[in-house]
Parts: structure tokens; sequence; C-alpha cells
């Protein structure tokens, strides 16, 4: 870069709070933090491969041949076989697609709870916000694992229970989130103005106060697809998950868990799929909060 | 200061008894009739119209959650369905093994994770600041879990160092405070240099220099105390993510805490067990952040007002 | 100036700002005579608090850069000294003062203890001494009930108190000179005139310096010996301060004095100087004020004024003097 030596008013003090930037400037900001690009680089990959696991992969993730149980990688089986003769890969693949699989419908059922609750909860507030807010802080008087063990227990295992476990430990997170942006754009003079005139709750809601909360929630959406993996893979390691022969990230290290000291191999690729994966979605979250609002940095 | 632990603990009070209702619903929220859960389905009907009677399922639930409330003061925690014994001691026992684990956990987390940040800010933008983000974003991406698997493998399986389950006391805390301390130190060195940058940006540092405070005071003593102030006030949220995580890290080293009992206790549908488990565990989280939030207010004169 | 207690010498001081180098301070020179009150006066952006804060070498090192100058205080360059050696100078030798006193003390430490720590620093005082010196600063600075100050929290204080602690911290060490940057632009009318009549009382107690950043030239009026004035990082004018008000040389000073509102009704409408400090960029070659100047010359643009004596003691940058 070339730096040219001009004396332009030589201002040491900051600019005032520029305007909103649009979106075409937050999309060249995006482009430029590095982290974002690597995070949307790893997605990219996972959810290509989800999406193509069925194509790409090269054996059944469920029928297995016994004599092949607990090989290493070869020519044959890339990451080697479990301990019931399945390619790993195999598994591994379609696993990308059961986990993309829960993330998606379990953030998407949080948000669609999540959302209109925060928002009107924050926007009537009186005794809906004040029992809202117990039920949140009941809720979150659970530790996250530990709540969606509890939610696991009452309404048992298998995919469909796993993503709505995990959707309602993620509801309390983002009802406040909500909330808080609405209670700090009800004062705001736009607000109050269309009070003023006469337009509608839902209007009001919907069309003024709602593109305001879009920034922290796609903030807080993909750290939570993080933590949603997280969550998944832990449900289905204790066996309370998605339910075998189903192949799941999480279900694959608890299998590996048995053949530990005898095939060390087994527990490599799916640990190192989740890490990478979740690495990835946080380091899309940090970048979109680095570009969307600095001063969300501290939260 | 009475005044504000007072406000905060009544502000307890609603939270409590929501955990109480739930914990007390989990039985009947599970599908099927709640005598068969706890009789089992060998019982007759006359032992189910023996377990209604003996745990008052006939009254109504407001009722029955009185009488559960009352139950819990009074230290009953509730019977086993498998070995029909009182639950409560063996709850405490496990509990207290599951707190210490957390608590030693926190620490390190706590000690490897401030230093980290600290660090990290201070050689801002250098090899030594990238290593530590890089390291640090891998600690809060990785299960713990698996983090426990590879350390087991590593230090019991190849070196033979450490014991590969049980409990023979410390040693056995050893491995679980690792994996467990790694990823609560990773989220706090992320939080506390992103603090720690930000707090050398004020201005009461630019005052500080310009008195002619030595270096090390104006960073050690000034940046880095006010730099803790959000730190500290998400302890209790980490002791929490830590209490979640011993839980499933217990079960990787067959250490006779929380995780055991409660998962055991899931699976083999002893559901006495899950609901005080889960009633004991919410109300020592609460606990916890409760005195979090006191000793927060006691070192930062500001909140009291 | 043999008398002189500070001298800068050619100060430059560059900032890098995305792609461009910024000339923050260019070539600024500035001498302050023992128990003189200087002004340095300027609109935001000129280069005054860049000064200022050069002096005690508190710019942030990236992105600014020292570019070259000296800066003479007891026979030694501050620019140039050991960071060991500067420490010891600073708030003790030169203390500062600063502009927003909401934000300018450690809000987690009481105000006792901040007094304190720079008594130990700088005098060695511990215990039981300090905490009386720090007392008997408090009230020098006319701080009311000192002794229960000294065990509040800075959010306790209002911004005129903090702006008293601030004071008190400066001249804890009998400093040779202390330099205001913009001290009381953030406080309101009558705190402002008590915090300037106490900084002209303590100045004659302890026969101190005072350099004093700001835009306000009623304040100069009041309070300084000599100005200078600060265009866009380049010194335009100097003189005492009656000689300047009578007759400023330089055409951005005689805007400045056109610009006061007069309280006579005797003209209708406020005068401006047209344009914006930065708006139309300037080449390194040319006089900075050129394009707002009422009374450019072609040479304005091609060649850049320096400071010269046009008068006795008086200087200005402007080739309407040769």
């Amino acid at each position: 870069m070339s730096t040219s030596t001009r004396v332009v008013g030589a201002s040491v003090e900051p600019a005032a709070s520029p305007p909103r930037p649009g979106r075409s400037e937050l999309f060249r900001r995006l482009r430029k933090n590095r982290g974002a690009m690597v995070g949307l680089g790893i997605i990219g990959v996972y959810v290509a491969l989800a999406l193509l696991s069925h194509v790409i992969a090269p054996y059944s993730p469920t029928a297995g041949t016994l004599d092949l149980r607990l090989q290493g990688p070869s020519r044959a089986h890339w990451l080697g076989t479990d301990e019931l003769g399945r390619d790993l890969l195999s598994r591994l693949l379609y696993g990308a697609g059961i986990s993309l699989e829960i993330q998606t419908t379990s953030v998407l059922l949080t948000l669609l709870v999540g959302v209109p609750w925060g928002l009107l909860s924050g926007y009537y507030g009186g005794w809906i916000d004040e029992v809202s807010m117990r039920v949140i802080d009941v809720m979150l008087a659970f530790p996250g694992i530990l709540l969606a063990i509890g939610v696991a227990a009452i309404i048992g295992g298998g995919l469909s229970n796993v993503v709505i476990a995990v959707a309602i430990v993620s509801v309390p997170e983002f009802v406040r989130l909500v909330r808080g942006v609405v209670l700090g754009m009800r004062k705001l003079e736009f607000v109050v103005a269309a009070r003023g005139i006469g337009e509608s709750a839902p209007a009001i809601m919907l069309r003024y106060i709602l593109p305001g909360t879009v920034a922290p929630i796609v903030v807080q959406t993909s750290i939570r697809m993080a933590t949603v993996l997280l969550f998944a893979a832990s449900l289905s390691f204790l066996g309370l998950g998605v339910q075998p022969p189903t192949p799941d990230w999480g279900a694959m290290l608890s299998n590996a868990r048995e053949y530990m000291f005898l095939a060390p191999h087994v527990t490599a690729a799916p640990g190192v799929a989740i890490t990478v994966v979740v690495i990835g979605f946080n380091l899309l979250g940090d970048g979109l909060r680095d570009v969307l609002d600095p001063r969300m940095r501290g939260s | 200061m009475g005044r504000y632990v007072t406000a905060r603990v009544l502000l307890l009070i609603p939270v409590l008894i929501g955990v109480s209702i739930a914990s007390f619903s989990l039985l009947h929220l599970i599908p099927g009739d709640p005598a068969v859960i706890l009789g089992g389905t060998q019982a007759t009907e006359e032992d189910l119209a023996g377990i209604r009677k003996e745990f008052g399922l006939n009254d109504p639930l407001p009722v029955q959650y009185v009488h559960y409330v009352s139950r819990i003061l009074h230290g009953d925690l509730g019977i086993s369905i498998r070995t029909r014994e009182p639950v409560g001691e063996a709850l405490v026992s496990h509990l207290t093994f599951t707190l210490r684990l957390t608590a030693v956990s926190t620490l390190i987390a706590m000690a490897v994770g401030i230093a980290a940040g600290v660090a990290a800010a201070q050689r801002h933008n250098s090899w030594v600041d990238s290593t530590l983000m890089v390291a640090s974003l891998t600690g809060i991406s990785m299960p713990s879990f698996w983090l426990g698997l590879l350390l087991l493998l590593i230090f019991s399986g190849t070196l033979r160092w450490l014991p590969a389950g049980g409990n023979s006391g410390w040693q056995a805390l050893i491995l679980p405070s690792v994996v467990l301390g790694t990823s609560g130190a990773a989220a706090i060195a992320r939080m506390t240099r992103g603090s720690m940058l930000e707090i050398t940006r004020q201005d009461y540092i630019r005052t500080l220099r310009a008195n002619g405070i030595p270096e090390f005071l104006v960073v050690y003593k000034h940046a880095l105390r006010n730099a803790l102030n959000p730190v500290l006030t998400t302890i209790g949220l980490q002791f929490g993510y830590l209490l979640g995580g011993a839980v499933v890290v217990e079960t990787i080293f067959s250490l006779p805490g929380m995780g055991q009992l409660l998962i055991n206790a899931i699976f083999s549908r002893d559901y006495p067990i899950v609901q005080s488990g889960m009633l004991l565990l919410s109300v020592t989280f609460v606990g916890v952040n409760l005195l979090t939030d006191v000793a927060y207010a006691l070192v930062n004169p500001r909140i009291r007002y | 100036m043999t008398d002189a207690v500070l001298s800068v010498r050619n100060l430059q001081v560059q900032f890098a700002a995305d792609d461009r180098v910024v000339r923050a301070v260019d070539g600024v020179n500035l001498d302050i005579v023992r128990g003189e009150t200087v002004g340095l006066v300027g609109e935001t952006g000129s280069g005054k608090s860049v000064t200022a804060l050069s002096i005690l070498g508190l710019i942030p090192s990236p992105p600014g850069r020292i570019g070259g100058g000296e800066v003479l205080f007891g026979g030694r360059n501050l620019l140039t000294m050991p960071a060991r050696e500067l420490r010891r100078i600073r708030g003790a030798g030169i203390s500062m003062i600063f502009q927003e006193p909401m934000t300018s003390l450690d809000p987690s430490f009481p105000i006792g203890s901040q007094l304190r720590e720079t008594l130990a620093v700088h005098l060695g005082l511990r215990g039981r001494d300090a905490t009386r010196e720090a007392l008997q600063l408090l009230d020098r600075v006319r701080m009311p009930h000192a002794a229960r100050v000294l065990r509040q929290y800075p959010f306790e204080l209002s911004g005129g108190m903090r702006q008293r602690v601030m004071i008190a911290m400066a001249i804890s060490c009998h400093p040779t000179l202390l330099i205001a940057d913009e001290a009381t632009t953030a406080l309101d009318v009558s705190v402002q005139a008590q915090v300037l009549s106490l900084l002209e009382e303590l100045q004659e107690q302890l026969g101190m310096s005072i350099l004093l950043i700001t835009h306000d030239l009623g304040v100069v009026a009041e309070t300084c010996d000599r100005v200078y004035i600060m265009y866009a990082g380049r010194i335009v004018e100097s003189a005492p301060v009656d000689v300047l008000f009578h007759e400023p040389l330089h055409p951005y000073t005689q805007g400045l004095l056109a610009a006061i509102p007069s309280a006579q009704g005797d003209r209708p409408r406020l005068e401006a100087i047209p344009g914006e400090l930065g708006a139309v960029p300037s080449g390194p070659g040319e006089c900075l004020f050129a394009s707002r100047c009422p009374r450019v010359m072609p040479r304005c643009r091609s060649e850049v004024p320096l400071v010269r004596e046009v008068r006795p003691d008086h200087n200005a940058a402007c080739f309407l003097y040769g």
C-alpha cells in the first residue's frame, strides 16, 4: 500500500458517530474481516459436504462388515472403520448432514419462539414482561447442558427430541436479547412518533423495531449454531440424543470410547469435525459482531 | 450494602419457587401414568393403588406441590425406585464431589484465563496475541468430552501416568479439572483480553501516565482492576457452564459425581433421583450466582448505590 | 530565550490513518518562560492537544509517531530521554490536566488513594504523612469537605470537584510547568471561572508556568501573558496578549477575533471564517490557510510562509509581511 504524505486537515479527534452504514458497506467490511471469511469458508465446506453426503459418501453409514472392524485408515477406508465395521468417512459425512439438520431446525424453532416473545414482552411491558422474565429466570437457573439433559429426560431421546430440547435451552438468551433491544428502542423518537400518529402496535413492532433487532440476532444466531452443535453432541454422547445406528458425531465419540485404547483412531475424526465446525461458527459470529456493532464486543 | 443483599435475595424467591415447580412437574410431564412410572411396569393394580396413596397422587396438583415443597424443606428428597432407599444422602455426597471438581476447575480457569488474556492484550497484535487467541478459540470450540477422551488416551493409555477412573482422591481430579479448566480458561481469556484492550484506551489511564505512575502499576494495578469487573460478573455463569460440563465429563472418567448419578437414573427411569438431582444442581447454581453478585458488589461500590 | 522553562523546537508529529500519513504537528516552535501563562489557541484539529501530549510523550505510538524536533526542559530533550527518566518528570517537573473530568479519574479507587499514589511515586511519602499532604492539597484547591472526599470514589463527585482533584494531583509535586489541555472546556461557565482563578492563585503561590491550551479566546484574554495561534499543525502567530488582541497580524487571527460575538449590538451578523479546516487538502509546499484566506496572494500557494519577527516580540507566518 502506498503511503502518500498529504496534509489533510490535521484532525486528531475521532469523527462524530457516523450514520448507519448501508448493506453494501457492511458486506465490504465483512469481506475485509479475515476471521469472518475463514469462518464462512469452513461453514461453506461443512454445508456442502452435509448436503452432498448422500452422493459423495463411498459406503453406507449403517451397513458394516464385522470382518473389517476397527481397522485403521487405508486406501479403501480413508478414516478407517468402527467397531461394527462401518466406514468412518461415510459416517462422518452423513453425520454432517444430521448435525446440520439439528442445528438449522432447532435454531429456527428458537427464533420462531424467542423473537416474538422478546418483542411482545419488551414492547408491552407490564405483567406480561414481569411473568416472562420470571419464566426466563427459572429457565436460566439451570445451566445449559443440564437443562437439555432434563428436557431429554422427560421427552426421551431421538433426533427430533434433541432438536426440541436444544431449541428450548436456547430460547431464554434470544428472548433477553430481543427484549433488550426493544426496551432500548421504545424510547427512541421515531417510535414515539409512530405511536403518536396512531400506528398500530403490531405495525410498529414489525416495521420499526424488528429491523433494529436484526444485527444482534444475526450475531447471536451464528454463535448459537456453535453452541447447539456442542449441546447436541453432548446429549448424543451421553446416550440421550440421536439413537444408533444413526450416525451422529457425538454418538460416534460415545461408541469410540469403549474401544478407545484398542483403536484410538476412531476418536479422532468426529472430535476434529465438531471442533472445526464450531470454530467456523464462532469465527463468523465474532466477525459479524465486529462489523455490525463494535459496541457489542463486551457482551 | 445490606439493602442490596436483601434485594437480591428477595428476587431469588420467585426463581426458587419456579425451580421447585419445574422439578416437581418432572414426574407429571413424562408421558404416562406417574404411578406406573414410579412403580414400574411389573406393578399390579394393588401396588399402583398403594403407590398412589403413598405419594398422594390422587390429590389435586397444587396440593401435591405443597406436599412436595414441605417434604423438600424437611430434607426428604425422595426414594429411589430402584433401591427403595432415600436418595438424600447419596445425592449430597455426589453433589459435594461435583462441586469440588467444579470449584477446582473454576479456579484453574480463572488463573490461566486471566493471565493469558492480560498477556495477549499487553502484546496486542504480536504472535503471542494471535497464538493465544487461536488457542482460546479452539478451547471454547472443542467438546469437553472429546478433550477428556484425548487426555485420557494420552495420559492413562500411552503414558500411564494417571489412573483411568474411579475415585482415588485428589489424583482423580487432575485430568477432569484440566479438561474443564481449559474450556473455562479459553472463554475467560477472550473476555479479559477484550476488556483490557478497551480499558487501556480510557482517559484515566492517560491521566495516570501523565502523573508519572510507573507503567507496571498502570497496567497491573489500575487497568487490570477495572478490566476484571466485567469478567468477574460472569464468574457465576462460568461456574454454571462448568457445572454442566462436569456432569458430562464425570461420565468419561467414571467419577462418583452427579453426572454418573443423574445419567444412570435417567436410563433406569429412577425419576425421584432425577427430580431431586436437578433441583439441587439448580439451587446450587442460583446460590453461587448470588454469592458472586454479592462479592462483586463488595468489590465494586458503584453497584450498591 | 535563555530563561525559558520549556522550549519546543521544530516539533513534528505524524499519525497513520488508513492509507495516509497525517501531519498533525508540522514544525512547531514554542517557548515558555518561568512564571508566565502561555496560551496555545486553535480550533479543533489544529494540533494543539497533540503538541501538548507530545511534550510528555503521551502520544499513543501506533498510530502516532514523533517525526522530529526537540522538547527542551531543564537542559534535556524530553523526546529522546529514556522512559524511566521521563516518567520521573511527568507529574513532578511537568504536570498535565485534561479536558474530561468525568472520565479522567480511575473509577475503582478512592480519591485519597489516587492522591497518595502520586505522592508516594514522586516524593516517597507514605502512611500518615501522605494522607496529611493529600488533605492539604485538597484544601489548597478549595475542595469542600476535604476529609470526606478522600474516602469517596470519583463517581460520587461532580465534574468541577473532579477537576479540582486533578489539579490537586497535578500540583502535588510542585511542578515547574502545568499544562492545561482544554481543562475548562467541559465545565459550565461559573465553574470554569472558579477553576481559572484557582489556577492563577496556585501559579502565584508556586511560581509555576502554565501552558493553557484552549479554543476560547475569552479565556486567553483573561489569563494569559502570551499567546500562540495554531492552525493545521503550524504556528501562525505569537505575541503578548494585549498586542495580539489590539493588532492581530495574521489573517487567521484577525478572522478569529472578528468572529467573537459582541454584546454591543453594533454588528448585524456573526462573522465566520469561510471554509473548513481540512476541507480542501493542501500540498506540502503552500500556506495551509491559503484556501480560506481573504487576503491570499499567488505566492501563498507556492511557498510555505515561515514564522518571522514582524514587530518586536510579535511573530507571524504570513507573506503579507515579507
